[in-house]
């Protein structure tokens, strides 16, 4: 029997851990309806209350006199309760219970066309985008801040290697391109020792795994896409990392095979920042320390007495570049030294609490006294339309923030380089000399070295060096010097290194920018990550302000807990917070804010990067495939059943890869590596799993598990094994052998060695899966080997159900690229935002609608002495039906103007009530003509206030009065129904009709006089523009009104400036929460189906959403 | 290579011909969310026409209905007070109709103020009488009075559900409520003949009431309620009974009494011979006996009328109103100077 133990699982993985605990995600229109129903409920108990004490007077008093209802002499005590009861009854239509499935149902639609829409398919990547979470679209439309990360996300995450410098000598400056530079090849070729160990150590220190395709190709399986720049940068230089297998790894440098031994791997962390490998080489039989990390993190280390001051240089040099740069150092050890070293690292490794701490402690005993010996640079380029994106968000008055871990320099670089700090900040060239514009007081003349600067004293010495690099490197973009006019950017450093030089420059920000607010004006800050802990910290309240009145920022150096922090922070104030990311650093931010972009990776490099992130994906596939709206629910109960069963048999761990779905590994192709469709069906579940499971092993070294080169093994033959099917997917399949994990496991050997494990069951079903069942001949027997080895795969597979519930809370939109997110924010959120809050209305419109009319016919006998005793107006079946059938058909097309309920049910009741006097008030009839005359209006009034009709809408529309009357008329042929020949009675009467045409036009009358008022008189920045693109369409193109908008866009600040301006349109119902008015967005502008000329003014729309 | 070292399998399940893009979204104009669609928007030839139209409809239509309702002759006849013999107060009154011994016949006169043609509908009406009581309007078993094997159904019914032992055939409230005024009318000497036929609802004497269940056991209880019915007809020809049960919706309101099919004259005089059996002084209703003739549109009802002249009416003057202001402050549609952000921040 095998013993299978989780030492740590779920939650208390690391991946559990970091998680951070998701909030129930609510959307701003979520909360209101919450709000309204309270409200709804607290009237319906007034309501309640007051009539039923009316109702028990009334019975004491008048009730008893009325004999033919012989109400008993007295009841028991509890009859005082009944009436109130009965008008709880009554009225508990008015709280539309129906209005949560209709919401899902129309986001969960609404997602499918996020998932649909064309425009945001990048056919670069084949990459769809996706919307995993149905609940919070309309959200999207009210989106205030976007958080984003730089790396992969604004930036391609294609590393390459461009430049370096190796002691001192700088390569690549020339051709821009280390790999061409003539000298490094030369130095490589006379193996220069330098030269050499810096390749050395970019080949070696690193968990690249390589990889030998069928061809013979030696391919590289990155977690990092540094590392994999670094190590093709290096191959290219004749240092080809040949093989890691287990512990030994092969390099092939000139022709010449080098062994190494590796003894430890100390991993990279996000607090260390670096990460080192002691290996021993084969030859010699020494033991080198080699790391490599980021410049503060290694360049403190170097031994005393080595000049440092040549890789500071450099190191600055190449980050005002915008390139991203590694500093490399090594140092020789001792044999005892190692000995003594490599116990505690043991220990540390299997110490139970405080293992990351204790780890990291014994890493710092042997990180010293390095030599450093160069600094690489890597090249990330920005995506496509990315400047482009954020300007044209920015105008829609959303606030951009960049969090990074990189440098500062480079962080501001990039983000000048994609408008993040000002689109209206322009420069002057001429030859030779740049002149930036910062401020009216401030401006910066560069000479062409970045030598000669003027600036204002709120700018550091270097920020002006920037400049002037920018201002050399982008002449040629946007060069027009008569657009030369008033500024509008700045940047505001907050920094320092103690609590007080932070606060200080914390309030001097903060002075400046409220000085500067009223000014149509750009204003950023930028704080790094150590100011930004202190900040948090202690200052968090004067931050938050800063926060509120600045709409760019960026961090730099901020760990991942502190993006999550921030964006907490923006939520605490309230703001509707988007944050998109593409990494595992990322995956806490996402998880906090109120939206969570991805963006899924190229080619599936980034895949291997974000392999938490990954995992999140596929938890969130795991719940798309098995909501109702995508497919196949009964597979989850399934699963569950597995799961709960796992931790008790070894056995029952194999079911869970049988009884996935396989979709559930599709999905996950889907977004991560697009071209791995092809897979073997019933493969796909166990090569989701390994991928997932490569994941933990590499970003999750924590998980409790002993770790070993064995999981990494495995996965890199499981990549092995996708690589291979991807490149040949007409040859035969291969089955691929695990070494570390186990033996191979052929085709036949495989039923033997299930049963010799004792699985008790689904043998012959693993037999049917042959693929499939050696994959798991190997894990079990890995399993076998080692009893207290845990296989993570079987942890992960705990891990999603567990924690299902709480992860799949948060949103997640997967993008293929940055540019998309405009069309996501501006159209689809739009949209989303749009048709839900009429949704809403709506349905809280035709609940009070039917229930006031029930009220009022409770009250209407009034001056006679009303009829308290609580008898519903309509029947049963009646009221069923308008809540199920009639209404919730055009429930995703319709609206009513929220003043009117109570007007209209006047109208409908009173109307009824007359026509239907004397000899005529029949209950049937009179219940049939008040529910007639409620769909009529319905119908007109979804009629009028819709924007555009398509075939769907008048199907909805037309269709559903037609099913009403279809539908009775069916009810009134049977005999036994109540309603029998009621409603062919009715049709036949010339009064019915007559009295229908009355209540419509009543009811309708005054809103379409109010709309048409409204619209023409007081119309709101979306009628005009409604007006403009439907009306006028021939004489005013949408192009003219496209230039028009973008010569006033530059005055979006003062617009932002002018927020209280209530929107005079009416409102949805919805909107009417504390942050209403700064997002007003005019509600005639529903289109279920809007066509895509409208599109184009949608954005614009989008921008005058405070008017 | 160890690690590398590959073996076949049959891959049998591959899937070959992989086809591109398979993730690519469909295109079809619904997904793209850009199926055709007419955008109407609000101008003002077009209110205002709808406007114009409406009025034009409207008032010709009221005029019909006005004119069907006043040529509609109608004589109501409060007669409740006036068959109580005497100045009395309620608690007289209470113990006058509740007394089985005094003969409570009374006559009155009614006066034909027009001509009147046939069919004339008798109705009586009943003020301030809660057939839609919740206790009232539920008190009944369809199936029994339907099927005659389901006597014994009187779930629902209680209190009146059965008395003595047995079960009360019709049960519940409203039939035991029923109303048990008779009117006998006679201008001069001649008598006018009241056609009790055909007042109820035909869909309720063929599906509702069943030909083959006879009353039983009722108005057997101890307490009284109204009128009582013949056991050996069925209850589908109790067409008083049938009347009677279509539950009113509101508390005033007329049921059929029967039809005259004879012309009246003007100012022919009626004598009206009512046995005043029914209580409704306890609570304080009234009674009241209606003879009317009726129109396309039913009874005497000129609110259809009135309110179809005045709603026309009112559009006509939106219509006007809306015409003026156009004309007088025209506004061109869709014009960006319009736009917040295109006025001067400094004027308006």
């Amino acid at each position: 029997m095998v013993i299978l133990s989780f030492p740590h699982f779920c939650n208390e993985t690391k991946l559990g851990m970091s998680r951070g605990v998701p909030e129930p995600k609510l959307t701003a229109v979520d909360a209101m309806i919450d709000k309204l129903t309270g409200a709804i409920f607290l009237f319906q108990i007034v309501v309640v209350i007051v009539l039923g004490f009316a109702g028990n007077i009334w019975k004491d008093t008048e009730a008893r006199k009325q004999w033919y209802a012989q109400y008993p002499e007295d009841g028991p005590w509890y009859e005082l309760l009944v009436i109130p009861l009965r008008f709880e009854l009554l009225c508990s239509i008015m709280i539309p219970i129906s209005l949560k499935v209709s919401l899902d149902l129309v986001k969960s639609i609404y997602a499918k066309f996020i998932d649909w829409d064309e425009e945001m398919y990048d056919h670069e990547t084949m990459t769809a985008p996706h919307a995993a979470n149905t609940a919070i679209s309309e959200d999207l439309g009210q989106v205030e801040y976007i958080l984003t990360d730089k790396t992969g996300t604004l930036t391609e995450n294609k590393m390459s290697f461009r430049r370096c410098c190796i002691n001192g000598t700088f390569y690549g400056n020339e051709s821009g391109d280390a790999l061409k530079d003539v000298e490094l090849l030369n130095a490589v070729i006379n193996n220069v020792p330098d030269v050499i160990r810096f390749l050395t150590i970019m080949t070696i220190c690193n968990t690249v795994v390589p990889v030998r395709s069928m061809s013979g190709n030696i391919l590289y399986k990155a977690q990092s896409q540094d590392e994999d720049a670094l190590v093709n940068a290096a191959a290219r230089l004749h240092m080809v990392l040949i093989s890691k297998n287990g512990n030994s790894l092969e390099i092939n440098f000139n022709g010449k095979l080098i062994h190494y031994e590796i003894l430890d791997t100390l991993e990279f962390t996000s607090d260390r920042k670096r990460m080192s490998v002691v290996v021993k080489d084969s030859e010699d039989g020494k033991i080198l320390l080699l790391s490599k990390g980021a410049d503060e993190a290694i360049l403190p280390l170097s031994y005393a007495g080595q000049q440092i001051r040549p890789f500071v240089d450099a190191v600055d040099q190449y980050a005002q570049l915008g390139l991203r740069t590694l500093c490399l150092g090594w140092r020789e050890l001792k044999d005892d030294e190692y000995k003594d070293w490599s116990q505690a690292f043991k220990e540390a490794r299997s110490t139970l609490v405080n293992r990351e701490w204790k780890l990291d402690e014994v890493c710092q005993r042997l990180e010293h006294d390095l030599e450093v010996i160069g600094v690489t640079a890597v090249e990330d380029q920005l995506q496509d339309g990315v400047p482009e994106t954020i300007e044209t968000l920015r105008k829609a008055g959303i606030n951009f923030w960049m969090l990074t871990g990189d440098k500062q320099k480079t962080a501001i670089q990039i983000a000048l380089l994609c408008n993040f700090i000002s689109s209206g900040m322009q420069y002057l060239h001429q030859p030779n000399v740049g002149v930036w514009y910062l401020s009216l007081r401030t401006f910066i003349v560069v000479g062409a070295e970045g030598t000669s600067c003027t600036y204002a004293n709120i700018f550091p010495l270097e920020f002006c060096q920037i400049i002037g690099q920018m201002v050399k490197m982008h002449s040629k973009l946007r060069t027009d010097p008569n657009k030369l006019t008033e500024p509008r950017g700045q940047l505001l450093f907050i920094n320092g290194k103690t609590e007080d030089e932070v606060l200080r420059s914390l309030e001097r920000v903060l002075l400046t920018m409220k000085i500067t607010s009223s000014e149509p004006k750009d204003l950023a800050f930028v704080v790094d990550g150590w100011a930004l802990e202190i900040i948090l910290k202690q200052y968090r309240s004067v931050f938050t302000e800063l926060a509120i009145l600045s709409r760019t920022a960026i961090c730099c150096r901020v760990t991942p807990s502190q993006k999550a922090q921030l964006v907490e922070l923006l939520k605490s104030c309230d703001y509707r917070t988007l944050a998109i990311g593409d990494g595992g650093n990322d995956v806490r931010m996402i998880q906090n804010a109120d939206i969570g972009v991805g963006i899924s990776g190229r080619e599936g490099l980034q895949a291997a990067r974000a392999a938490d992130y990954s995992i999140g994906i596929v938890l969130r596939n795991h719940r798309l495939t098995a909501s109702p709206a995508v497919a196949a629910p009964k597979k989850l109960p399934i699963v569950a059943a597995m799961f709960s069963q796992l931790s008790t048999a070894p056995s029952f761990a194999v079911r869970p890869f049988l009884s996935l779905d396989p979709r559930f590994a599709r999905r996950h192709y889907t977004l991560e590596t697009v071209k791995r469709h092809n897979l073997v069906a019933y493969r796909k579940p166990i090569a989701a799993l390994r991928k997932l499971d490569r994941g933990s092993s590499a970003h999750l070294t924590s998980l409790g598990w002993r770790r070993q080169s064995d999981l990494e093994d495995d996965a890199a033959g499981i990549d092995e094994l996708l690589e291979e099917e991807r490149r040949f997917e007409h040859e035969q399949v291969t089955l691929f052998i695990n070494k570390g994990l186990g033996a191979v496991v052929g085709d036949q050997g495989l039923g033997g060695k299930i049963h010799k494990l004792g699985l008790p069951f689904d043998v012959v079903e693993l037999v049917d899966h042959t693929v499939e069942g050696a994959l798991l001949g190997e894990l079990l027997q890995g399993v076998d080997g080692d009893e207290i080895e845990v296989l993570p795969a079987f942890a992960l597979l705990l891990l999603p159900w567990n924690c299902y519930v709480m992860l799949t809370m948060q949103l997640w939109y997967g993008l293929s690229e940055f540019r998309f997110l405009k069309r996501l924010i501006l159209v689809h959120g739009r949209y989303s935002y749009n048709r839900t809050a009429f949704l809403s209305q709506y349905s809280f419109y035709k609940s009070l609608l039917i229930c006031f009319i029930q009220i009022l016919y409770v009250l209407v006998p009034f001056p006679i002495g009303f009829c308290v005793s609580g008898t519903s107006l309509f029947n049963s079946i009646s009221l069923m039906a308008y809540n199920v059938f009639y209404t919730s058909v055009p429930v995703l097309t319709v609206v009513l103007d929220k003043d009117l309920t109570e007007k209209t049910a006047l109208v409908v009741f009173l109307i009824t009530v007359h026509a239907y006097a004397d000899e005529k008030s029949e209950m049937e009839q009179l219940s049939m003509v008040a529910l007639s005359g409620c769909i009529w209006l319905q119908a007109f009034v979804v009629t009028i206030e819709m924007n555009s009709f398509t075939i769907f809408h008048h199907l909805a529309i037309w269709g559903n009065l037609l099913c009403f009357y279809g539908l009775n008329l069916m009810i009134s042929a049977i005999p036994s129904a109540g309603l029998y020949t009621i409603m062919f009675r009715l049709c036949r009467q010339p009064s019915y009709w007559i009295t229908l045409f009355l209540i419509t036009v009543v009811g309708m009358g005054p809103v379409l006089a109010l709309k048409y008022f409204r619209y023409t008189y007081r119309s709101s920045a979306i009628n005009i523009l409604q007006q403009a693109e439907r009306s006028r369409v021939a004489t005013f193109s949408i192009r003219d009104l496209d230039s028009q908008l973008k010569s006033i866009e530059k005055d979006v600040g003062s617009l932002a400036s002018r927020n209280k301006f209530k929107s005079s349109v009416y409102e949805p119902l919805i909107t009417d929460s504390p942050t209403a008015t700064r997002r007003a967005v005019g509600p005639s502008a529903f289109d279920f189906l809007q066509p895509a000329q409208s599109r184009l003014s949608t954005s614009y729309s989008r921008n005058c959403k405070d008017n | 290579m160890n690690n590398s070292a590959a073996g076949t399998s049959s891959g049998s399940g591959d899937v070959s011909a992989p086809r591109r893009n398979s993730n690519r979204p469909k295109y079809s104009r619904f997904t793209q969310q850009e199926l055709p669609a007419c955008k109407p928007i609000l101008t003002p030839r077009w209110v205002i026409s709808v406007f114009t139209l409406i009025g034009v409809i409207f008032i010709p239509i009221g005029i019909a209905a006005l004119r069907a309702s006043t040529n509609v002759v109608e004589i109501v006849k409060r007669y409740d007070a006036d068959c109580i013999p005497g100045n009395n107060t309620k608690a007289y009154r209470v113990a006058y109709i509740q007394d089985k011994n005094i003969d409570k016949t009374c006559n009155i006169t009614l006066r034909v103020p027009k001509d009147m043609d046939p069919p004339i509908y008798v109705y009586y009406q009943l003020d301030n009488f809660y057939q839609n009581h919740r206790r009232y309007v539920k008190s009944r078993n369809d199936a029994q009075l339907k099927d005659r094997g389901k006597a014994n159904d009187t779930s629902g019914c209680d209190p009146e559900d059965a008395s003595n032992g047995s079960p009360i055939v019709p049960c519940g409230l409203i039939a035991w409520s029923l109303f048990n005024d008779t009117y006998n009318f006679s201008i001069g000497n001649q008598n006018l003949t009241v056609n009790k036929r055909g007042i109820s609802w035909k869909s309720d004497r063929d599906h509702k009431f069943g030909n083959d269940v006879f009353p039983r056991n009722f108005q057997n209880g101890t307490l009284i309620g109204g009128a009582s019915l013949d056991e050996n007809t069925p209850l589908s020809q109790q067409e008083d009974l049938i009347v009677w049960m279509r539950t009113a919706a509101l508390p005033t309101f007329r049921k059929s009494y029967g039809k005259i099919e004879q012309n009246l004259r003007e100012n022919d005089t009626i004598t009206v011979t009512i046995k005043n059996n029914y209580n409704t002084y306890s609570f304080s209703g009234k009674k009241k006996l209606v003879l009317s003739t009726s129109s396309w549109l039913g009874g005497k009802n000129d609110f259809i009328g009135i309110t179809y002249l005045t709603i026309g009416g009112l559009c006509f003057f939106l219509a006007i109103a809306f015409t003026g202001v156009y004309l007088v402050k025209p506004r061109k549609l869709g014009d960006p100077s319009y736009l917040s952000w295109n006025r001067n921040p400094s004027g308006r």
